[in-house]
């Protein structure tokens, strides 16, 4: 498996665990105290975008020691060809979101309902970037 | 329109080029070996520049190894 694939699918692992972890733990807190301290919401934000930050981090540090003995820093032409059939993707996804976060809830919702949305909705954008990407590098694509 | 598919016969040059590994041959042309498996298999097209270089790999002009066929 090439480590572009690995991290692919690590990614999206760790954004569904990360994302699901972060929503059940405010869901928890919400229901545990009526109104949670802006500090309590930042601190749980914080350690799930620490979370991800540390396989972020991980991933350089794998490209910068050699990806395992496979060529890690350039991709080739169907590797960039399927990232970016793979960006289009989350770009849309992305975009259904930011439609229902900046038009829709406004109108129902406000605070950090519409904070969770929009961070729902990039979650969910790099969940099918990844994933994918993960898909193409294992089927592959016809093109 | 007739349904016409690109073609190849990397995996044939390759027996005949002394058995050239996949590996071997992504990196003369600076391609992983996965996706020398995907242009040989069909399932992906390479650049007009990458399939210039395959053939030039293997000393052919580029229609005795890449065919636009039904």
């Amino acid at each position: 498996m090439l480590p572009r694939e690995r991290f692919a699918w690590i990614w999206t692992a760790a954004l569904i665990v990360v994302g699901a972890a972060y929503f059940i733990a405010v869901g928890v807190q919400q229901q545990a105290h009526a109104e949670l301290s802006f500090l309590t919401r930042i601190a749980t934000l914080a350690a799930a975008l620490g979370s991800l930050g540390v396989i972020a981090g991980g991933e350089r540090l794998y490209a910068r020691l050699g990806g395992g003995g496979h060529r890690y820093e350039a991709p080739d032409e169907r590797e960039r060809f399927m990232d970016a059939r793979s960006s289009t993707f989350a770009y849309y996804v992305l975009m259904a979101g930011m439609l229902v976060v900046g038009f829709v809830m406004p109108f129902k919702h406000s605070g950090w309902d519409i904070v969770h949305g929009a961070l729902l909705a990039v979650i969910a954008a790099e969940v099918v970037h990844h994933g994918s990407l993960a898909l193409a590098y294992r089927r592959g694509w016809r093109v | 329109m007739s349904e016409k598919r690109l073609t190849n016969n990397i995996r044939t040059l390759r027996f005949m080029a002394g058995e050239m590994t996949q590996a071997d041959l992504g990196q003369r042309v600076g391609l992983t070996r996965q996706t020398i498996a995907a242009v040989e298999a069909g399932k992906y097209s390479p650049t007009l520049e990458t399939a210039f270089r395959i053939a030039e790999v293997f000393g052919k002009p580029l229609d005795e190894v890449f065919r636009w066929e039904s």
